[in-house]
């Protein structure tokens, strides 16, 4: 058994009540999270506060809807990658400030129709277009592996009718349209278990128009 | 922690064990992890490191940092070991650390539950078992409760979560979705519900009253006890751990079997993490 000797210890401070440093800190903590719970709108299963498990209105249950608005028409758009993250802090303690910084990230991109289809697909549509994106001929090197043949006919792919985000320095076909929005309205949103009869129910929290004139739903 | 033990030796049992928690059970975002696993590497290699109050003041910036970078995402229990480490910091600036840290891991546990049992009190789908039925309805770790004793079907459960998800989809725009229940479920979950809160507000009760009182006195028990049959389900063995090493901190000895089942119980808590659901 190792004993080990303290090298170290500031005089009197058995006298101070040290201990309870740890504790004032749990209780500003658990202060700030009641707060934040009470007036905006924070889950109770996050922040410090111990209210795991003890609540439906868990992360799991916040839902962040994001529409890109053009005129009339609004598109469902599913949550970039780069942007996972804000969501996710969104979806937990929402504001109309964190709303409108997401808001202006997405209208500030471009959006381009998301076709499903194949890898090897794609890969061959890429090559065979007239800008070859500086593809080197490989006509050459195909081999007698007719897998490697490409075809120049209608690509399989399916039309989801979906938009996804291009990406800063994507290249993309000339034929697909870059689509560039002036709105987008987000929506948090939590729901809740009704025991009878039985279902969820999903509430709104908070509502957000961004763009050009900025519009507070809810 | 066996009667007999020095302050000090039962101080490195549980700095020791706090640095196994560390590693295993902390922040695993790089800025933490990494540096975390370093100090620990360094305090198993140079033992007069654990008992550094400087060496535990740089642990705790760490940790208290990646909590704040991550303060809405991050589980209460990464809370907890912040202020664990904390007080181990602060303990190790007096002359009687562990008798500081004993204090100081039952004031934590007493307030933890508290807290934890307020929650339940306010949150009216938790009285009303809602949030019971709802947990047995859709958690995973709840499925074989559901199919066992619930008389849930696995289609009644692939319903529901088809359910969720069309409620919860990007592109959703509905805000009620029907699904499906049983009465066995809805009288297991107002009995877990009950039980949470009482045996959860003993363990406050316990915690919270002088260690004279007969309450107090089986305060371990209460602890033990919520370990063994909390965990196989909320899996969340970081706070199982941390809570084994606040208990070990703060008992005093009566019985003397409770430090070896605080012991057995992480052995216990790594066997909860089989793959149990997928075995029955």
């Amino acid at each position: 058994m190792v004993i080990l000797k303290q090298a170290y210890m500031l005089p009197r401070l058995k006298e101070i009540p040290i201990g309870l440093v740890p504790l004032i800190v749990m209780f500003a903590v658990v202060v700030l999270q009641f707060y934040q719970v009470a007036y905006h709108s924070l889950t109770p299963w996050k922040g410090g506060g111990f209210g795991m498990f003890s609540t439906v209105d868990s992360p799991s249950s916040r839902i962040l809807r994001v529409y890109l608005i053009k005129g009339q028409e609004e598109i469902p758009i599913l949550i970039p990658r780069r942007f996972q993250n804000k969501a996710q802090v969104i979806r937990m303690v929402p504001s109309m400030t964190k709303l409108e910084d997401l808001g202006r990230e997405l209208i500030a991109r471009e959006w381009v129709p998301f076709h499903l289809s194949p890898a090897v697909k794609q890969y061959q549509k890429l090559v065979l277009d007239k800008q070859d994106h500086g593809v080197a001929d490989f006509s050459q090197i195909l081999g007698g592996n007719p897998a490697n043949t490409f075809f120049q006919e209608d690509f399989f792919s399916v039309d989801t009718k979906m938009l996804r985000m291009l990406e800063e320095n994507e290249i993309t076909v000339d034929s697909i349209e870059h689509l560039k929005f002036e709105q987008v309205r987000l929506e948090v949103w939590k729901y809740k278990f009704i025991p009878s009869p039985p279902a969820l129910e999903a509430q709104p929290i908070m509502k957000l128009i961004v763009g050009a004139k900025m519009k507070v739903l809810e | 922690m066996i009667e007999g033990q020095t302050p000090e030796e039962k101080l490195n049992l549980i700095l020791v064990l706090s640095f196994f928690l560390l590693l295993l059970y902390s922040d695993s975002n790089w800025y933490v992890q990494i540096p975390i696993t370093i100090l620990v590497m360094l305090a198993f290699i140079f033992p007069q490191l654990r008992i550094e109050p400087k060496f535990w003041f740089i642990i705790t910036t760490i940790v208290f940092f990646g909590n704040f970078r991550n303060w809405y995402i991050i589980d209460n229990h990464k809370h907890l070991l912040a202020y664990w480490c904390l007080s181990i910091f602060l303990a190790l600036l007096t002359k009687s650390p562990f008798q500081i840290i004993s204090k100081v891991a039952k004031a934590l546990i007493a307030f933890v539950f508290l807290l934890a049992v307020l929650w339940k009190l306010v949150a009216p789908d938790f009285i009303n078992g809602s949030f019971f039925e709802y947990s047995i309805l859709f958690d995973d770790r709840f499925k074989i409760l559901a199919l066992k004793m619930g008389g849930v079907t696995e289609s009644m459960m692939e319903f529901n979560e088809v359910a969720r998800s069309a409620l919860t989809n990007y592109d959703s725009r509905l805000d009620i979705v029907v699904v499906k229940s049983t009465p066995g479920i809805k009288f297991l979950s107002k009995t877990i519900t009950w039980w949470a809160i009482i045996l959860e507000s003993v363990i406050a009760i316990a915690f919270l009253l002088p260690a004279k009182t007969k309450i107090s006195k089986h305060r371990d028990f209460f602890l033990i006890t919520f370990i063994i049959l909390t965990y196989p389900l909320a899996t969340v063995i970081g706070f199982g751990w941390l809570l084994i090493i606040l208990g070990l901190s703060q008992y005093e000895y009566r019985f003397k079997y409770i430090p070896v089942t605080y012991i057995a119980l992480f052995i216990l808590l790594q066997v909860y993490r089989f793959p149990w659901n997928q075995m029955f």
